[in-house]
């Protein structure tokens, strides 16, 4: 029987992979008999969602012109 | 497929790639004034390897391949202050795996309702994103936020699959525990 910590990770692999039946099996096994890991494994993929979710705050921000004209004026420099 | 001219116009560097290397740096080392050197640096490590460019990759992809090393110096240079190698990582008898264990207990995320209009969610995200171990971070936004490949990740981090899921599953629980502090709590 696997630990909890493996099952852990064998939770958060599957979300992405393909894990072998022989793992799984391992891992339905642990979930069967463990509560504490069947509530991670049901908040896991929301979890993952609202982590996701944080991305879209991420990647919207640009530069102001004057940090812009900074740059410029620091690699005219190097040139 | 972009070629760099003999004669580099700087300018237009800044104009076209400043803000998607800024994005890039920001989302991974949260501190605008420490994006903006990142950004710098790599214009002029680009700058000063000119010659070695052989037009093989779009300017694109050869400046974000410079910021990238230097936002891993960067995690490098973090971790390396304040906490143990990654390769530490990964083995079962750890310490740190019993409190692991006892925090994956604590939460009640799924009762979360996904709104990706709903700022103060992202905030609290977004904050519990940045309380991760330096090295952490990227991991996760890279596997978890971008959705890169494993591979992808491994090789650019250094670290093995079986770390990665590691770090990953370490990471999320000490993201559901901030967030049952930071969400619900508040």
């Amino acid at each position: 029987m696997i630990n909890c910590e493996k099952a852990g990770q064998l939770i958060e692999q599957k979300e992405f992979e393909k894990i072998g039946w022989f793992r799984k099996r391992k891992l339905k096994l642990h979930l069967k008999v463990c509560k504490m890991c069947r509530k991670y494994d049901e908040d896991n993929i929301v979890l993952s969602k609202i982590i996701r979710m944080a991305g879209v705050q991420f990647s919207d921000r640009q530069i102001s012109a004057e940090d812009k004209e900074r740059i410029k004026a620091h690699l005219t420099n190097h040139l | 497929m972009s070629k760099v001219e003999p004669t580099i116009d700087t300018s237009q560097w800044v104009d076209e790639y400043s803000d998607m290397l800024y994005n890039y740096a920001n989302t991974r080392v949260n501190d605008h004034e420490l994006a903006l050197d990142l950004v710098q640096d790599t214009f002029v490590s680009a700058l000063k390897g000119l010659k070695n460019f052989k037009g093989k990759s779009t300017v694109k992809t050869w400046l974000f391949s410079i910021l990238k090393r230097k936002i891993i110096d960067h995690w490098r240079k973090q971790e390396s202050r304040k906490t143990r190698p990654m390769s530490a990582l990964g083995t079962a008898e750890e310490s740190g795996e019993e409190r692991v264990l006892e925090r994956q207990n604590q939460g009640t995320v799924s009762q979360i309702e996904v709104d990706y209009d709903n700022k103060e969610l992202r905030e609290a995200i977004m904050g519990c994103i940045q309380e991760l171990p330096e090295r952490w971070k990227g991991i996760i936004i890279d596997k978890l936020v971008e959705e890169k490949k494993s591979e992808e990740v491994c090789k650019e981090h250094e670290i093995t699959p079986s770390n990665l899921w590691v770090i990953v599953h370490r990471a999320k629980v000490q993201l559901r525990e901030c967030l049952t502090i930071k969400w619900f709590n508040s």
